[in-house]
């Protein structure tokens, strides 16, 4: 999360703290790297269940959330685009003078049920995780994914883990991205007329 | 098949539930070996379920020795499951939401004990498994944008975080990925 370190240090005395989430089934070490690099002092937490995304339905990351002084929501999630000065300035604004920085997006509703079973699956994948019990790990990460096939935060981890060269050595493989998911589309199409 | 009932769903009228069980079509009861997770425990178990009326029930030892609810005896026959002060009253019964009694056992049916307790219970038949989440909380019944963000996350060493800590500040959550 390049950036935020400054951001954080500008605007911290103005009665604000910025939570740095890191959405990893796979646990704290694969965000750590990247938060020592950024040299972070702001509180960076752990979301190994993907909790926060499911509470709100969304299905991309990064996103951020604005809260105010008494825990509401005044901003629900928005992506957030890397390297958008503007985006940055409406949340200084909004540190400044109160006000909702932006108009909100409303997601595609994801049904409570499968909202409930997207977010125990993730849980279990992750004490499968733990477990050493990869090959487990990804079967609950794609019965996940089945109960909602646009979800990216699943889909991706899914890959992170069976294909970890394309994610964590150099830069991340896009164009490998792309492939795999005209692949992945064409076996859930075979799965489902099956 | 999958099913699953949103908290919200849940009508706390035995009578209803029960009509709604037998008008649904019935397959045979059977017995089943099953894997279950459980979430605020941890824990991964094998064991015996009963499937019968579209219900799942769980041997009361699972209950009371794996996931740490404790059994009450109540007057005229009914059993009390308790997680500390919270008790959910079962009469004895073949309904689909009374206990069921065959021999010295007692089977409990999961969804109606679940949300009873503010959990959620996911059965999937498929793969015999069931998901399972006592204490769920309001979490994912939260209405969208009005509510107060009420949620614990572990810090990198661990160490649980509510968000509820940061009163009085404005937060700026940012959720990322190393992916």
């Amino acid at each position: 999360m390049p950036g935020w370190q400054q951001f954080y240090e500008e605007h911290r005395h103005q009665n604000f703290e910025l939570v740095s989430i890191a959405v990893d089934v796979q646990g704290a070490m694969k965000a750590k790297p990247w938060l020592s690099k950024a040299e972070a002092t702001y509180t960076s937490l752990l979301d190994r269940d993907t909790k926060l995304a499911t509470h709100f339905g969304v299905k991309y990351i990064p996103f951020y959330v604005l809260l105010d002084e008494r825990g509401k929501v005044v901003q629900p999630p928005r992506l957030a685009e890397v390297g958008d000065k503007s985006q940055r300035d409406s949340i200084a604004t909004w540190l400044e003078h109160g006000g909702v920085a932006l108009p909100t997006q409303r997601e595609a509703a994801t049904t409570d049920s499968s909202k409930a079973e997207i977010e125990l699956r993730c849980a279990l994948a992750a004490l499968y995780l733990q477990n050493q019990e990869i090959d487990q790990a990804v079967i609950q990460l794609k019965r996940a994914l089945r109960r909602d096939p646009d979800n990216w935060l699943v889909r991706k981890q899914i890959w992170a883990i069976e294909h970890p060269e394309k994610f964590y050595e150099g830069n991340v493989d896009f164009g490998w991205q792309r492939d795999q998911l005209r692949a992945d589309r064409t076996t859930e199409e075979a799965e489902t007329n099956r | 098949m999958q099913y699953s009932i949103p908290v919200r769903f849940f009508i706390c009228t035995p009578m209803i539930l029960a009509n709604w069980s037998l008008a649904a079509t019935q397959p045979a009861a059977a017995t089943r070996t099953i894997t279950l997770f459980e979430r605020m425990s941890g824990q991964i178990i094998r064991t015996q379920a009963l499937l019968d009326g579209g219900e799942v029930f769980l041997p009361m030892d699972v209950w009371v020795d794996q996931l740490g609810l404790t059994r009450k005896a109540l007057a005229g026959d009914r059993v009390g499951i308790c997680r500390e002060d919270l008790c959910i009253p079962f009469s004895v019964g073949d309904v689909a939401t009374s206990i069921r009694r065959v021999g010295q056992r007692e089977l409990v049916p999961v969804t109606y004990l679940a949300k009873a307790l503010g959990g959620i219970a996911v059965w999937n038949a498929k793969e015999d498994e069931l998901l399972l989440d006592l204490t769920h909380g309001p979490s994912a019944e939260a209405a969208m944008d009005d509510s107060i963000l009420d949620l614990s996350l572990p810090d990198l060493s661990g160490k649980q975080v509510a968000l509820t800590a940061f009163r009085g500040k404005k937060i700026l959550l940012f959720a990322w990925a190393s992916w």
